[in-house]
This record gives structure tokens, sequence and C-alpha cells, in this order.
């Protein structure tokens, strides 16, 4: 484990994408950076500009109109990049698979490294996911 | 209150209105060409708040709900559009809250609010099809 | 001077979900708003109309995760007006605990967005934190803390223990302390005063012209409040007062909101201490008879209405949605003009604002010509 990776473990900013989800999994998450379940004591950070982000969180099942903007997101973070799937309909569109206007999960548009499956997610989940990816960070 | 209206309209338009009642609620069944004039009507008596504007694919014709309520009491209005040539009134001139439901209409139904034309193919996704609307019965989606 | 566009999402810091706005600004104010919606449109009317009564209640469940038990409610009393049946006493009285519970944590999200807006993080951490109260409430209760997947058409399917009721009580006082508390603070605080009142203007004939509803219009004195007109499920037993203020501005918004708070905590706990016993579910038909219901309920943002037609058969014919933040976009237009463009965060956070209920069958713009409402309600005199 190299130096860069060391710090970039500890420190993983995260952007937060809703990309037409119901808000359930959007409220979980930031759930998980408040109070009660405290994210930012792992380095973990909300921040409000895909330049500066290390993580993408993308939650919903991608509508068809926000599609293009998640792949604009997407290509403007720096390397390297992660993208966490939050919930099941950023997982496979769950309960709006099928529908005119959805593709179906976020693996349909761009790479996903992580898959948080729930409807929504506890928070508990989030920072589980977090730990797994700290550790991919690492190297592990 | 609401039993007041009604039979006033009935007065008033004798058989070009149609009136039932299902699970408690009115049903009031108009011609397009007196849409406006009973809805201004139905406003001055103070069912002023529209609570929106529903489509129906029926089968041989459109149906358009225009759901007015005062209190506890909701008034619907139905007006039953060709398929052919699928074009109401527009209601923005008594109620301006209306504008986002015609709208709304239009893209799910392709019923066109006369005098609030949208301004451009409207719902869905950038590059849908202006004459497909995904609430049609014949519209299936691909699973 | 020359009027300069500002676009504001669909990503972006002080958007929370994606929707597009595109201010108009000459120097510091705002004199134009466009709106451009649809980012979270799914498609959940179609989807509706492939699933069968009693499935179809999760979907509607997520059409929102904010006002998941808002959403539920309504669709199992129209589905149930459509099946012309009634609920057990008891489900009644479980599902508006779980539909004044759901108004709770969401009145507390909402201060603490406000907070967050106005840049007051730490009232933004402390309305969460108590917010958790309730979320471990729910998640005692029925399961799961953002969708219930408590009401059904016909009842619910969880029973409330005594002793899950008597806790109940115990976090109701907790809230109803800690609802006093925010309000004195939204009283007393500078922060919160300055940046709210008498902004985001209002005004009760331009409120009923725009047909707004929920909180926007009760903070513009209009009495419009489903619970009072047209009361639902355990409701219809207990004497519900409406909260309204008289301000018109994003302050008044903001008293209804943490007023209600503390009322929808003292609904809960006068019937958790007085649940009625018997059965909590009664079985609902395969096939529906056909015909026409509309049901009405109040959720956190303001009124939520269900429209069903059935043709008989296990399946909606049609189901309309129509939720209370597309019906307050129109005042909302009216509220950012000539505001400063400072305080556009907080007016629009002043709506709480859900696009993804709204979008559930809203407008995009696709030919790349520009809608413009404001255009549009100028015309119409308003």
């Amino acid at each position: 484990m190299g130096v860069l990776s060391w710090a970039r473990a500890k420190s993983i900013w995260v952007l937060h994408f809703n990309s037409g989800g119901c808000n359930g999994c959007d409220i979980e998450a930031v759930a998980a950076f408040t109070p009660r379940f405290d994210a930012e004591r792992f380095g973990v950070l909300l921040v409000p500009s895909p330049r500066h982000a290390d993580a993408l969180l993308v939650t919903g099942p991608v509508t068809k109109q926000i599609k293009d903007r998640l792949i604009r997101i997407y290509e403007q973070m720096p390397e390297p990049k992660f993208v966490i799937a939050f919930g099941t309909c950023a997982c496979t569109g769950g309960v709006f698979k099928g529908s005119y206007s959805t593709c179906g999960g976020v693996d349909k548009v761009i790479p996903v490294d992580l898959y948080i499956p729930g409807c929504p997610p506890k928070p508990e989940a989030l920072l589980n996911g977090i730990a797994e990816l700290m550790r991919r960070v690492r190297g592990g | 209150m609401i039993e007041e209206l009604i039979s006033m309209l009935e007065r008033e338009f004798k058989e070009r209105v149609k009136v039932y009642k299902d699970r408690g609620r009115y049903f009031v069944v108009v011609e397009p060409s007196d849409l406006k004039r009973v809805v201004k009507l139905a406003v001055e008596r103070g069912f002023n708040h529209l609570i929106t504007i529903s489509g129906v694919d029926a089968g041989d014709h459109f149906e358009v709900v225009y759901h007015l309520k005062h209190g506890g009491e909701v008034l619907n209005l139905k007006v039953k559009v060709d398929k052919g040539n699928p074009r109401v009134p527009s209601v923005t001139e008594v109620i301006p809250g209306a504008v986002l439901y015609e709208y709304e209409v239009f893209d799910l139904f392709g019923v066109v609010p006369e005098g609030n034309e949208p301004p451009g193919p409207l719902v869905l996704p950038e590059g849908w099809p202006r004459e497909v609307h995904p609430l049609h019965k014949e519209f299936k989606e691909e699973s | 001077m020359s009027v300069i566009q500002v676009p504001v999402g669909p990503q972006h810091p002080a958007l929370k979900e994606p929707e597009r706005f595109i201010l108009h600004v000459e120097g510091e104010s705002v004199v134009k708003v466009d709106v451009k919606i649809g980012y979270a449109h799914r498609g959940i009317e179609k989807i509706f109309e492939r699933k069968m009564y009693i499935p179809g209640v999760f979907v509607a469940e997520r059409i929102c995760g904010i006002c998941s038990a808002a959403h539920a409610v309504a669709y199992s009393l129209v589905v149930e007006k459509v099946a012309e049946v009634e609920p057990p006493e008891r489900a009644k009285a479980i599902r508006t605990i779980a539909f004044e519970l759901n108004r709770i944590q969401s009145h507390l999200l909402w201060l603490g967005i406000l907070a967050h807006e106005l840049g007051f993080d730490t009232l933004f951490m402390l309305t969460w934190r108590d917010r958790e109260l309730v979320l471990s409430l729910i998640e005692r209760l029925f399961g799961n803390r953002v969708t219930y997947g408590a009401v059904v058409p016909g009842g619910v399917r969880r029973d409330i223990s005594d002793a899950a009721a008597k806790e109940t009580v115990k976090v109701c006082e907790k809230i109803i302390e800690r609802a006093r508390e925010y309000l004195d603070l939204c009283l007393s605080e500078k922060t919160i005063v300055m940046r709210t009142e008498n902004i985001g203007i209002l005004k009760p004939h331009q409120s009923i012209a725009l047909c707004a509803v929920g909180p926007v219009a009760r903070g513009s004195a209009v009495r419009f409040d489903v619970r009072e007109d047209e009361p639902y499920d355990a409701l219809e037993l207990l004497d519900f007062q409406m909260v309204v203020e008289d301000g018109c501005d994003t302050l008044s918004r903001t008293l209804v909101r943490v007023k209600e708070t503390e009322v929808s905590a003292q609904i809960v706990k006068e019937l958790a201490k007085k649940l009625p016993a018997g059965p909590i579910k009664i079985r609902l038909p395969m096939k529906l008879p056909e015909g026409e219901a509309v049901s009405r309920v109040e959720a956190p943002r303001g009124e939520l209405f269900y429209y069903a037609v059935s043709k008989g058969g296990d399946k909606p014919y049609r189901m309309k949605v129509r939720t209370p933040t597309l019906a307050n976009i129109p005042a909302l237009c009216e509220m950012l003009k000539g505001c400063h463009i400072a305080d556009v965060p907080v007016i629009l956070a002043s709506i709480d604002p859900c696009f993804a209920c709204m979008d559930r069958v809203e407008v995009v713009d696709s030919s790349g010509r520009r809608r413009d409402l404001e255009e549009m309600l100028r015309r119409r005199g308003v």
C-alpha cells in the first residue's frame, strides 16, 4: 500500500447524485452523515462538486431524461473514481424496471464498483459500504 | 352546496349535462363547448380550487376530468373528447393554476388545451417522439 | 441593466434533487424564473395499470420516500372506495399513527433542510438527531424506517403491541417538548427571522388563484387542510386543530410546519393511548367492481389526490395521482419574482419541494424551446 492510497482511503469524498429516485434512499444517505451515524468520523465528506469527489453515490433508477447528465457528472470526476449504486433502484431498476422512462439501473449507464441493495438501505448499510470501499482503495 | 350547484347546472344546461353519483362523489358530464362556462359558474359558487385534471383513455374516446373542490366536496367535471381530434378549451382564464395540469394531459394523452397550447413537445425524456403518448392504452412498454 | 440567465441544476449544491431552474437576474434581483421539471419522471401511472390492486400499494409508497405513508394511505383509501369496503377501527387508528409519524419526521427533516439553506447547520444536525427518535419508533412499530410497507388496502399488515404503544406515547411527549423549543427558536433566533421574514411573499388571493396547497396555503392565511375538510381514517374521531398563519412569507410557512409537528405528535399520543380493539385487516376480493373513486389526504406537503377508474378485473384501468409539490410550483414562481438572488434557495426550500413526487408525470422541454411559465401566468393576469 502506497502513501497515496493510504491517504485516499482515509478521506473519501462523496458526491451524492439523485438520478430520479423516490427520495427514500437520499434521506437515508444524508441521515448517515448526521449525528446518530456520523459517517464523517471515517473521513468521508459530502461534497457539492464532481471535481472534488472520489466517489459518486447514485440513487434512483436513472431516468432517460437524467441519463446524459449522469454521464457528464461521471466524466467530470478526476481519476481514480468509484461509483456506488445505493438502493435497489440504482442496482437493478427496482419497482420501476420496465417503465418507459427509466433505464433500469446505474450499471446500464456507467460502470459501478459497489452495489448497496435495500429499499431503502439503512444508513448502517452505507457505513458498511464505505468500509468496503476503504478496503478496496487500500488495495486489500 | 354541491346539490345546489348541480341543480343549477341542470336548469341552465338542460340535457347537455349528465349527472351521476359514484362512490359518494358527483360526476357531471358536460359538452366541451360548455366547459368554460360551467367552470366559471362553479368557481363563482366556491368551487375555486382545481385539484387536478385527469385524462382517461376510455377506448373509443378520451375523457378529461376536472376535479374542483370546495371544502370537503369534490365536483368532477367530465368532458368526452374525440380521439381523431383531441382538443378541449383551456380553463386557465378562469383558474390560472391549471397551466401545468393542462400541459400534463397533453403530454400523456395528446389532448390539446385550446388557448394554452404547450409551447413545445413536453413530457418525457428528450427526443421522445411527439405523436407518442405513453398513457394511451395501445402504448406498450417493452419489458 | 441587462438581464442575465443563471441556470441552477439539475445537479447543484442547493438542490437535493435533480431539477432545473433558470433564473433571469437583473443585478441582484430575480425578474423571471423558468422551471424545467421531469428529471425524476418514472412513468408510475403506467406502472399502476399493470400491477394488481394490492401490490400496487408498494409502488405507491415508492412515489416518494419522504411522504411514503401518505401515498400508501391515499392509495388504500381509493382502492377501498372502489371495492366499497371499510377497514376495521383498529386498522384505521394504526394507519393514522403511521401517517402522522410520517408527517412529524417529514417536518423535522424539512426544518433541517431550511436551516441548512440558511447556513445554520447546527440546527440542521439538531433536528435530524430528533428525527432519528421518530425513525427508531417507526422502525419499532412497522419494521422499516422509510417505506413502512404497513398500510395496505383493507387495513394494516402489522399490529401495535401494548408495550410499543406505551413507547409511542413516550416518544411523542419528547417530540412535543422539542417542537415547542423549535417554535421558540424560530420566533426568537435572529439568524432565522432575518432570513425568512417578508421573504417569498404569497398573498392569500394569489394562493387561491394558483391553487396552492398544504403549508404554503396555510402560511398565506388560507384555511385549507384536508384533515378538517374531509377527515379520513381515525381522524374522524379526533378534535383536529388546523394551524394557520397570516404572515404570507417564509417565516409563516416555517411556523405552520413547526406547530403542525406538535399537533401531529398530540394526535399520535392520543391514538396510542386508546387503540380500539379488534382485527387489523379485512380481505379484499381479487376482482373489484366497476366504478370511479376519488380520495384525498393531507400529506406533509399538502393535499394528495388519487383518482381511480375500475372496469372490473384485478388491475386498475386508470390511476391518477396529483402530488402537492406540483400544485405549488406556480405559487413558487410567484414567490421568486422580485426576490434577492441570495434568497432563492431559502424560498425554494420554503415550499418543501419534493420533486420525486412531482415528476411521476411531469413535463420536460425537449425541443430546446423554452417553456415560459411566468409569461403564461402573466398573460392570465396573475
